[in-house]
């Protein structure tokens, strides 16, 4: 379980950011505020912790990569780590919205 | 090298063997695999003939819906013509889309993992041959009930997303629309019943040395696809059931004047709607990732992006579903968040595109039918996601929405996604499984007037659909210049229809099913399904050590058909296949399968009956069918989990296994953990349920009962998980333990009734009644749930009983008290989990 928990955590981190930036905006309409600021700055601190999360990822695959492993081994990592950083791009794309459509 | 079981991988250097195989091995195993004759071929379980019917009978429906479209085309070929009625009309456009989405593009993909995973892998079949007949039993018997409401003026005709209040009670007075609800939740049923064994099969049953980075796109992306089904259909299920809930007890899940909402339906069926977009795709990228190769003689560029791409589809396609609601008027961020995800998903599709040029780019490319089929498809797609793109632009989908233009964008992704690919997987693999290849000269004919007419009949609907023409409308006026398109894409039907015409009588020609004297391998493909093989699957099991071994070792082949391999014989004198770990594929267990049965086509039959009796309001008859289907069940599980009369069995070559296994390396374990997922997801939608219709009206929401009930709830829950954890404990000892372990799963299944008892119990002294509100609606609908889990607990606590006293359970024998256990404890938490939610959130009234 380990090893796919590893190669599939960076699109886990992705869906946890698409479940939070969703439930924040939900949340945000139900409750009417006024200023879109909390929501932003929610959606902003999200957005940082989850990159920070695949940046962690990264480094854990770069460092494994050095590390000496047979074809599964390797494929592990590499699958890990691409999804990693695919993912670090989905989550800066993903929270475009929130820093351009509320001005 | 690393072992994951502690089975020592350096034992597989011992194969392939030189020693001749001993007389008389190869026809025993001939003789237990033998399918059976006359009328028991009903009741056949091997894969080559169950995924063939099943092949068969999806392709039946995309014929089925194929004329319903022609019909379509016909009408829509001029302005105010009089070949379909309006309510006619509905109807075929409903049923052409319900049946193209779930009769034919998700049960044709199955088919085919049933068809051809076992021999990829080089498993003997599947691990649940039962379940993959059940499932296509059920499949076919169900949608051709379903299909057959056309003939009858019943058939649903509320489009297939069957958007409320339109498929209200109100609005849809007639049984049309049950039979949607009833008809596809049940044929939903079949769908997961594939997808567990497809999951389990891809994980648990590969060659021994196949481990992931060897294992074939096409198993890499039904793998993805299965787990997307697990995720992605209990939304759609719970949605229905909500749903014929409303219509037939007036639970107000949808009725906005009572606290419900037609949005949640929305959510619901798009939850699984748009990934079912991807789960229909993926199987076919595998197809194409799989041709390719083949066809340009050049192993699979990028196979790590390829694969990373199909799981990340996986993911991503899951966080799209709104954009088919942007012209619902959510709020302005959420559309945002949404489109963007709906922009990355292309990447993905992109990776693989990518990949497939580029393998062309690195051979020869052979330009067979199959490559033909494959390469247009390419393009079709790449048209297809380009739109995507577009709509994924909210002010464009504003314009574009409910137009045709998106009728043109979902053909090109739907067909040029898996139509085509799937005409690819046709011609390529027919010879796998019959005396002949199809015909390469019928083939370019099938081909060149398929994709022509697919395009000439899609491209002008772009234009149609920006000169603003609507779907779903039966005619036209004239004079909207909407006259000419219309007419060029009934043209291109009919070249269709003829594409689909030739390539039946090239079937007719050339098809003869053969297991064993097949054509073989006449395209030089790499990858295991094209090893010699007979209703066993390959004679022996080879040792995988690349991703085309065919490719790679030139003798596989025939040291594989000489026996010099694993498992060369019948070593236990039944049915059996190596299980082996889900990462390294290293041998575990020795798994004895179950042969020919009546039981579980007695149990398809009595189930789609019980579904079809239901839709027609033939309450009481539904309820005897339902519960003959249920006695079948048992009856058919009955035979499963038996004493073996060796406790290991030999592989060849002094290599000896386990004949039983139990916790998570067993196939059983990991069956049920995937069912549990299923469970899991309608629950979690069912809480999203919850939450959300709160959040439209909670001025209409009451305060929950007093506190102390749900101590008392949790309370009974939790004693309910222990006495089932603690019968999973008592079995492993011996003397009385047997017998103190069913005592102990029937006071679980006892504990967990009565704390269910208290909750409905509360809620009903508080006031709520299930009509009065989308509370009302919300909280009985998550109190179902639990009551039919507690229900099905009861039954299988019954079944430990029974078994244990018939002396079929014993302290190595744990499997059945396990599963059950393990249901059980999820049942107890789901129920803790469900009054705390009810009860705590948002709490006062």
């Amino acid at each position: 379980m380990r090893a796919w928990a590893f190669m599939l955590a960076g699109l886990g981190v992705w869906a946890a950011h698409l479940t939070g930036v969703y439930a924040i905006a939900s949340i945000a309409d139900v409750v009417a505020v006024a200023h879109v600021g909390p929501a932003r700055w929610a959606v902003g601190l999200l957005t940082l912790a989850c990159v920070a999360a695949d940046l962690a990822l990264l480094a854990s695959a770069r460092r494994r990569a050095r590390r000496p492993a047979d074809g599964l081994g390797r494929f592990t990592v590499s699958t890990a780590g691409l999804g990693a950083g695919l993912s670090l791009v989905a989550v800066l794309w993903q929270a475009l919205p929130a820093a351009v459509a509320i001005g | 090298m690393t072992s994951e079981t502690g089975f020592d991988p350096k034992l597989l250097d011992r194969f392939p063997t030189r020693e001749r195989r001993p007389p008389g091995e190869l026809e025993e195993l001939e003789r237990v695999w033998r399918a059976p004759g006359g009328w028991r071929r009903l009741t056949v379980v091997n894969n080559n003939y169950v995924g063939l019917y099943y092949v068969g009978s999806a392709f039946l429906f995309f014929l089925l819906a194929g004329v319903l479209a022609l019909l379509m085309r016909v009408q829509l070929a001029a302005p105010l013509n009089g070949l379909l009625p309006q309510e006619v009309y509905n109807q075929v456009f409903t049923m052409h889309g319900t049946v193209m989405m779930f009769l034919f593009a998700v049960p044709a993909m199955e088919a085919l993992g049933v068809l051809l995973l076992p021999q990829m892998l080089a498993a003997r079949d599947l691990p649940f041959p039962r379940l993959s007949a059940y499932a296509f039993w059920a499949y076919l018997i169900g949608g051709l009930c379903f299909f057959a409401s056309i003939f009858f003026g019943l058939a649903p005709n509320g489009g297939w997303f069957m958007y409320p209040p339109l498929t209200s009670k109100i609005y849809s007075p007639g049984i049309n629309a049950d039979f949607w609800l009833l008809g596809i939740g049940f044929i939903e049923i079949s769908a997961i019943a594939g997808a567990i064994e497809i999951i389990v099969g891809v994980l648990k049953t590969r060659a021994p040395g196949m481990t992931l980075d060897k294992l074939p796109v096409f198993a890499w992306a039904m793998l993805v696809f299965a787990v997307m089904i697990v995720i992605g259909f209990p939304a759609v299920i719970l949605g229905t059931l909500l749903l014929e809930l409303e219509r037939a007890l007036d639970w107000p899940f949808f009725d906005a004047a009572r606290g419900g909402d037609p949005l949640l339906w929305q959510h619901l069926f798009w939850f699984f709607g748009h990934p079912e977009v991807y789960i229909i795709f993926l199987p076919a990228a595998g197809i194409t990732s799989m041709i390719i190769p083949t066809v340009a003689r050049a192993p699979l560029a990028a196979y790590r992006l390829v694969v990373l791409a199909i799981l990340a589809t996986g993911f991503i396609s899951f966080g799209v579903w709104v954009h088919h609601m942007f012209t619902t008027g959510l709020p302005v961020i959420s559309v945002g968040f949404f489109s963007a995800a709906s922009m990355a998903v292309s990447v993905p599709a992109g990776v693989q595109v990518f990949a497939w040029i580029a393998t062309m780019a690195s051979g020869r490319v052979r330009w067979s039918t199959a490559a033909l089929f494959a390469v247009g498809g390419i393009i079709t797609l790449t048209m297809g996601g380009l739109t995507g793109v577009m709509l994924a632009l909210v002010p464009f989908d504003w314009q574009a929405h409910d137009t045709y233009f998106v009728v043109a964008h979902l053909h090109y992704v739907l067909i040029g996604g898996m139509v085509l690919p799937l005409f690819a997987g046709f011609y390529y693999w027919t010879p796998m499984m019959s005396r002949r290849a199809l015909s390469e000269r019928l083939g370019r004919w099938v081909f060149g007037l398929f994709f022509t007419g697919m395009h000439v009949t899609f491209l002008p609907m772009h234009l149609t659909g920006l000169m603003g023409m609507p779907r779903r409308v039966y005619t036209y006026l004239p004079g909207r210049n909407w006259e000419w398109p219309n007419l060029v894409s009934t043209l291109g039907a009919v070249l269709i229809a003829a594409g689909v015409l030739i390539f039946l009588i090239d079937l007719a020609r050339n098809f003869r099913f053969a297991a064993e004297d097949n054509a073989g391998d006449v395209f030089g493909g790499g990858t295991l399904e094209w090893l010699p093989t007979g209703l066993y699957s390959t004679r022996s099991i080879p040792r995988v050590t690349s991703r085309y071994p065919l490719w790679d070792d030139p003798d596989l082949a025939q040291d594989v058909e000489a026996g010099r391999y694993l498992l060369p014989g019948a070593a236990t004198g039944v049915r059996e296949t190596i299980v082996t770990s889900p990462l390294r594929a290293e041998p575990q267990y020795l798994q004895r399968m179950p042969g020919p049965s009546v039981w579980h086509v007695l149990a398809a039959v009595f189930t789609a009956a019980a579904f079809l009796l239901l839709t027609v309001q033939l309450y009481w008859v539904g309820l005897a069918s339902g519960v003959l289907a249920v006695a079948f069940v048992l009856r058919w599980v009955w035979e499963t989990d038996w004493p073996m009369n060796a406790e290991t069995a030999e592989l060849g070559a002094g290599v000896r296994v386990p004949t039983y296994a139990t916790g998570p390396a067993s196939h059983g374990w990991w069956a049920m953990v995937v069912l549990l997922t299923v469970v899991g997801m309608i629950f979690l939608m069912a809480a999203f349920s919850y939450v959300f219709l709160w959040s439209r009206r909670p001025d209409l929401w009451i305060a929950p009962p007093p506190a102390a009930q749900l101590l008392a709830i949790v309370a009974g829950q939790a004693v309910a998980a222990g006495f089932a954890l603690a019968a999973a404990r008592l079995v492993r000892r011996g003397g009385a333990g047997r017998v103190l372990a069913a005592g102990a799963m029937i006071v679980s299944a006892l504990a967990g009734a009565a704390a269910w008892a208290l909750d409905i119990g509360g809620w009903r002294a508080a006031g709520l009644i299930p009509v009065a509100s989308g509370q009302g609606a919300t909280v009985y609908a998550l109190l179902s749930l639990q009551g039919l889990l507690t229900l099905v607990i009861l039954i299988m606590a019954g079944y430990v009983a029974v078994r244990v006293a018939r002396g079929l359970v014993s302290t190595d024998r744990t499997s059945t008290v396990d599963l059950v256990s393990l249901f059980a404890v999820y049942t107890a938490a789901q129920g803790g989990l469900a009054a705390l939610l009810a009860r705590l959130f948002p709490g006062g009234g």
